[in-house]
């Protein structure tokens, strides 16, 4: 299998290609795996020690009972998996009939059909890619995955790493701090505007969908970067359980804006920790569209730590048969006038489950902190379910939060006025659910928003699941 | 049928209502008042368990001093609780800088064809309405006690029961005079 990678350009001949010829290093999660990993990467000790004080850790904490049901998850039968895609097939034939059709359906063209299928590595962009990196290497932003920044800016990484998302966060940062391999490691320098979203142009990219991806981004004060990661089209995926950890750094007048596809087949545990840090006048923008896996526990925070400092969730869950999209958002407003917006629409059907979990914080000595919720659930029949779990806490009297949630089903009243019209029961139901997942679906690349209107028109139509 | 609530002291308290009966009707209305270093920790879950249930919930939380007030309101509807009816509305006033608010406002619903949602507000007393009671010839004490009689006022107004209203009326003001 060529195992090329775009990026970075000077890894060709490294680390990367060594992997494919070490098929696995052995069921469960031991010592033993963390040292092979560590020093098959060649990495430094304090990064070797890291992993395995995370793994430690990772032991000690119990599994959470509070949201999704994690108790099925076989700690000792997982296998780590060195391979640089996540792909369990490698043949067109091989796959799924039901992803097969999804990918005919959603028009995917033949080069990325490729890459799904697992034939290609990686879709082929490098000319595409060459041209745009030598912009960014003349604007001095650092755009490469998280095993090659350990190795060419070790003190960089090292003053961010692990900073905002200890391994004592929660019990799967504890396992990514063990076992993370690939993500994205972004620097923008002060006053640096980036102005294409980092990965538009590369939509797929193995490094950000393996089993636990480390991201860090810096944004130096007065910059402004977007990033886009994920794939709408469904993934059928060897590893069954993906943890990642995403921090974000955003500096003093900085933005960053984040945005997140998810759809990995429906047998993935997907548990991902995202934690964004934003200084006086800061920016953070979370855009988290959540399609697949069997259960999603997701919520994008943002702590609030510089007056005027703002942030933003945006989000839209979809839960089919069988599914369970358990995401929210955490904003904690840590200074005076500081401002969060959280606004998540969420879609179950055939007998899936959304459950909004959110936590909104005011502490002390934040006055003039203001901070607005609004949640949109529709259940669109008698077997599926909806919750919303918010939890707001306050210390501070001089602040204004609000918080707003709503669960309904399509409206008859709709659905007649739109049969009248002439369209079907199936068609008049897929425009409103498209409609009202519109807010946040407007808010993605184009490419992206037009795969996901058609998903959404493709599982309303599929009776059967 | 209305059920009136009423927290001014420290408590823990857990209730579970369940509405079993088709078309049954409840409305809740909450007051938790809390002053000194007291700690109201109030959980109410509210089950809909037939169909054309419905239960509107207004809850008004004011916290003074280093008061602390714990407040889940879980509202489950169960798949068979078709054409069920539910809100709640939470609205907290905090007037110290050393008053702590946790509200939880939860919602469990199984089944499509129900109307359901909840809201939660928290805010301050406005500075432009004290000022002008201010300049008026109250105290800022007086003002302030006024804008929170105003903002306690519009679910006072909702309890039907003339004895009820009285009695809790007269607890809001026993509240607010106590400084």
């Amino acid at each position: 299998m060529r195992t090329q990678s775009p990026i970075p350009l000077e890894y060709k001949l490294g680390f990367h290609n060594e992997i494919t010829y070490q098929k696995n290093v052995g069921k469960g999660l031991s010592e033993k795996v963390v040292r092979e990993i560590s020093s098959f990467k060649d990495e430094p000790e304090w990064m070797s020690h890291s992993r395995l004080s995370a793994l430690n850790t990772f032991r000690l904490k119990p599994t959470p009972t509070w949201g999704g049901n994690l108790s099925e998850i076989d700690y000792d039968n997982l296998t780590y998996y060195l391979s640089p895609t996540p792909h369990k097939v490698h043949a067109w034939k091989d796959l799924p009939k039901e992803i097969k059709q999804t990918y005919e359906k959603i028009g995917i063209p033949q080069a990325e059909k490729d890459f799904l299928s697992g034939v290609e590595a990686q879709f082929d962009s490098e000319v595409i890619y060459g041209s745009i990196k030598k912009k960014l290497d003349r604007q001095g932003v650092i755009f490469t995955d998280t095993d090659s920044a350990l190795k060419k800016y070790p003190e960089l990484l090292r003053e961010y790493f692990s900073k905002l998302v200890p391994p004592s966060h929660n019990k799967f940062a504890a396992l990514n701090t063990a076992f993370w391999s690939g993500g994205s490691f972004i620097y923008v320098p002060k006053g640096v505007q980036v102005s294409l979203p980092l990965q538009a142009y590369f939509r797929i990219n193995a490094r950000s969908m393996g089993q636990f991806e480390r991201t860090l981004i810096i944004a130096d004060e007065g910059s402004r970067v977007r990033y886009v990661e994920g794939c709408s089209a469904p993934i059928y995926a060897s590893a069954s359980l993906h943890a990642a950890v995403v921090e974000i750094f955003v500096k003093p007048g900085a933005s960053v804006q984040y945005t997140t596809i998810q759809n990995w087949s429906s047998d993935v545990y997907n548990l991902v920790t995202k934690v964004a840090r934003v200084e006086e006048d800061g920016v953070m923008s979370w855009l988290d569209v959540n399609i697949g896996s069997k259960l999603t526990m997701k919520y994008p925070s943002c702590l609030l730590v510089g007056k005027g400092a703002k942030g933003e969730t945006l989000s839209l869950a979809i839960a089919g048969k069988d599914q369970h999209q358990d995401a929210g958002a955490k904003m904690i407003h840590l200074a005076p006038n500081t401002t969060s917006t959280i606004t998540n629409k969420s879609i179950s059907l055939k007998g899936g489950r959304t459950s909004y979990r959110g936590l909104l914080q005011v502490a002390r000595d934040s006055p003039g902190s203001k901070a607005k919720v609004r949640c949109d659930a529709l259940i669109l029949d008698q077997i599926s379910r909806s919750d919303t779990y918010p939890t707001m806490k306050i210390d501070e009297p001089d602040a204004t939060v609000e918080h707003e949630a709503t669960v309904s089903k399509v409206g008859e009243e709709q659905l007649f006025y739109l049969e009248n019209r002439g369209l079907s029961q199936d068609e008049a139901e897929s425009l409103i659910v498209n409609g009202f997942a519109q807010p946040i679906i407007k808010e993605l690349p184009m490419e992206y928003a037009l795969e996901i209107n058609e998903l959404i028109r493709m599982e309303l139509e599929n009776p059967l699941g | 049928m209305q059920k009136i609530i009423f927290f001014d002291r420290s408590v823990n308290s857990h209730q579970k209502i369940k509405l079993r009966k088709k078309g049954r009707h409840l409305e809740i209305i909450g007051f938790i008042l809390g002053q000194a270093h007291q700690s109201i920790s109030v959980s109410l879950e509210t089950e809909f368990l037939a169909p054309e249930t419905s239960c509107q919930i207004d809850f008004r939380i004011v916290l003074k001093d280093s008061a602390t007030c714990h407040f889940n309101g879980r509202i489950k509807i169960a798949h068979h609780a078709s054409k069920a009816n539910a809100f709640l509305n939470a609205k907290a006033l905090l007037l110290s800088k050393n008053s702590h608010a946790e509200i939880s406002p939860f919602l469990e619903i199984e089944t499509a064809d129900v109307t359901a949602g909840h809201s939660a507000t928290l805010g301050k007393l406005d500075e432009e309405q004290i000022y002008y009671l201010s300049s008026r010839g109250l105290t800022k004490n007086e003002a302030e006690n006024l804008l929170t009689e105003g903002f306690l006022s519009d679910i006072l107004a909702k309890i039907k029961d003339d004895r009820i209203r009285r009695v809790t009326t007269h607890k809001v003001k026993r509240f607010l005079s106590q400084r």
